[in-house]
């Protein structure tokens, strides 16, 4: 029964997918790393000054303006409207998205979703590093809530040295491993835990940005804002990644973790996730995103179950600002039969701050012990401030 | 009749001149929160004179892949407009008969000055030759000021690599 109940997490994560934003694919530029462009090293969040130019130089669909010219005011916090001193980077973001799904021989239904509605700020004063977000969400009991439907996805304070080479943090953090993309329902994310929605723990990280490598490890202490305390997840979480060429990170991660109640087995469990990704762009318009994690549980009661995730996803931008995105994946957990599935996604980033995007994803998966087609149509836009 | 000589003597200077062929020249920056750009160029030319071989890049052509950052490298770095171009001298420049690798002192000429450098080569004779050299420059020996965009900093040591083939006389 616990096994089923792990299975129909994943069933209901592709029902209530969430928001995140982090663009792994901005390799192909030659940005192997992500202290650049945001407050977190390894990206996702607040954006720094030179990462909002970025929005509107690179990432943004230029209508015939040259690629010579400089980012526009516009592409600061609020459009400009409101300027920070230097000192507080602003942020937030709005997410809504239309889902319509069908599993297996059930009636395809259909919903609206406030993904995100995120107000985020940073602050960076001489090595002191700060950043938090609040935001609202439709539902109640997201293990990111403070309070009811508010939520904090991120808070942490630390200490930057060696102009930022070095990053000792603590606070609610992402969960450092493998690649950090915005498909936060892939089953690579789902199964290790480590999406940006709401998975981000507590605990301590130290992380190291160069010129040839990055990594992140993290003391995780547990989600704070998870009741009761037995459900609380310790453990450490971690990656190394190194990029030999401009257009190219081969990573390494690694996960463990035990929880006293596991929030989804309702058991003592033990999880480990231990896993290879890439990000390569041999050709500048396509991007070549692969994991493969391999997992292990320890359920208490339970059998030890195995397994891999995988995926692996092409993403094409013949035009700047359109991404035509194929993405495969899979997921063998507990023997129990592999779970497939694949994703044609076009995403737009049309407008300063604004982008919207269209998926088509079909999985064949097991849920429980019986195969289930799931089919989901999702229309999102997207705006950043 | 005089002129008929000129010209004469320019088209014997030019056949005499070394070709260059398959050329790349790349040239990696090194920033803070572990940015690298990386510029390249195919425009690179060779005139020799005796044992003295000049190297020259047209420094407009260099493209990092972002065209923004290629406009702020040639104007406010570079200052290509008036000085488009950057040689290496090298004297006593000998082509050997087999694969050699080593050190040389070279004379490095950018933004209108010329410093001294140490070029590490290897030269591999076949059809002509196969040319690997690299060398480290800082910015500041030239006269030139390490860009700093939007709390990004660059540092001012620079890596220069070539890779060309030197076609056979």
């Amino acid at each position: 029964m616990r096994i089923l109940l792990a299975f129909a997490w994943l069933a209901v994560a592709v029902l209530y997918p969430r928001p995140a934003r982090a663009y792994a694919w901005m390799v192909r530029h030659g940005y192997t790393t992500c202290a650049t462009c945001h407050v977190d090293p390894s990206g996702s969040g607040v954006l720094t000054p030179y990462g909002r130019a970025q929005g509107e130089i690179l990432l943004q669909a230029r209508w015939g303006k040259p690629g010579t010219e400089e980012a526009s005011p516009a592409a600061n916090f609020l459009w400009n409207a409101l300027r920070t001193p230097d000192w507080l980077l602003g942020g937030g973001e709005l997410r809504y998205m239309g889902l319509r799904t069908k599993i297996g021989d059930g009636p395809t239904t259909g919903d609206l979703i406030l993904m995100q509605g995120d107000l985020a700020a940073a602050v960076q004063v001489s090595g002191f590093r700060a950043s938090a977000s609040l935001g609202y969400v439709t539902t109640t009991g997201s293990p990111a809530a403070v309070a009811g439907q508010l939520i904090s996805r991120e808070h942490w304070v630390g200490w930057a040295f060696d102009e930022g080479t070095l990053l000792v943090r603590a606070g609610r953090i992402n969960v450092p491993f493998g690649i950090r993309s915005i498909e936060h329902t892939l089953f690579v994310r789902q199964t290790t835990r480590s999406d940006l929605n709401d998975t981000q723990q507590h605990g301590v990280a130290i992380a190291y940005t160069s010129e040839w490598i990055r990594a992140e490890v993290m003391g995780i202490a547990g989600n704070f804002q998870l009741q009761p305390d037995a459900s609380r997840e310790r453990g450490y979480s971690g990656y190394v990644e190194v990029s030999p060429l401009s257009r190219l990170g081969i990573g390494l991660s690694s996960l463990v973790t035990h929880a006293a109640d596991d929030v989804f087995l309702r058991v003592a469990n033990t999880r480990q996730a231990h896993g290879l990704f890439v990000r390569a762009s041999p050709w500048r318009p396509l991007v070549l995103l692969g994991e493969a994690d391999y997992l292990v549980q320890n359920p208490s009661g339970v059998p030890t179950q195995k397994g891999l995730a995988t995926m692996l996803q092409a993403d094409y931008e013949p035009w700047q600002g359109l991404h035509l995105i194929a993405t495969g994946e899979t997921l063998d957990l507990a023997g129990s039969g592999i779970s497939y599935g694949g994703w044609l996604s076009a995403a737009w980033f049309f407008a300063p701050h604004l982008d919207i995007r269209a998926d088509l994803m079909n999985r064949s998966q097991i849920i429980g012990t019986s195969r289930s087609a799931v089919l989901a149509y999702m229309a999102q836009g997207h705006l950043y401030f | 009749m005089h002129g008929s000589a000129a010209w004469s003597i320019a088209l014997l200077l030019a056949a005499a001149q070394p070709k260059i062929s398959r050329p790349e020249v790349l040239f990696i920056a090194h920033g803070s929160l572990g940015m690298r750009v990386e510029g390249k160029t195919p425009d690179l030319s060779v005139t020799r004179n005796g044992d003295v071989f000049e190297f020259a890049v047209q420094l407009a052509t260099l493209q990092t892949g972002i065209e923004l950052r290629d406009r702020h490298m040639r104007e406010e770095v570079l200052e290509v407009q008036r000085f488009p171009v950057a040689t290496l001298r090298v004297v006593n420049a000998t082509l050997p008969a087999a694969k050699a690798t080593g050190t040389t002192r070279g004379e490095l000429t950018v933004h209108g000055q010329t410093r001294p450098v140490d070029v590490t080569f290897q030269v591999a004779p076949g059809s002509g030759y196969d040319v690997t050299a690299s060398f480290r420059m800082n910015l500041r020996d030239y006269g030139m000021t390490a860009p700093t965009y939007l709390g990004v900093s660059m540092k001012p040591e620079v890596d220069v690599e070539a890779d060309f083939h030197l076609d056979p006389p």
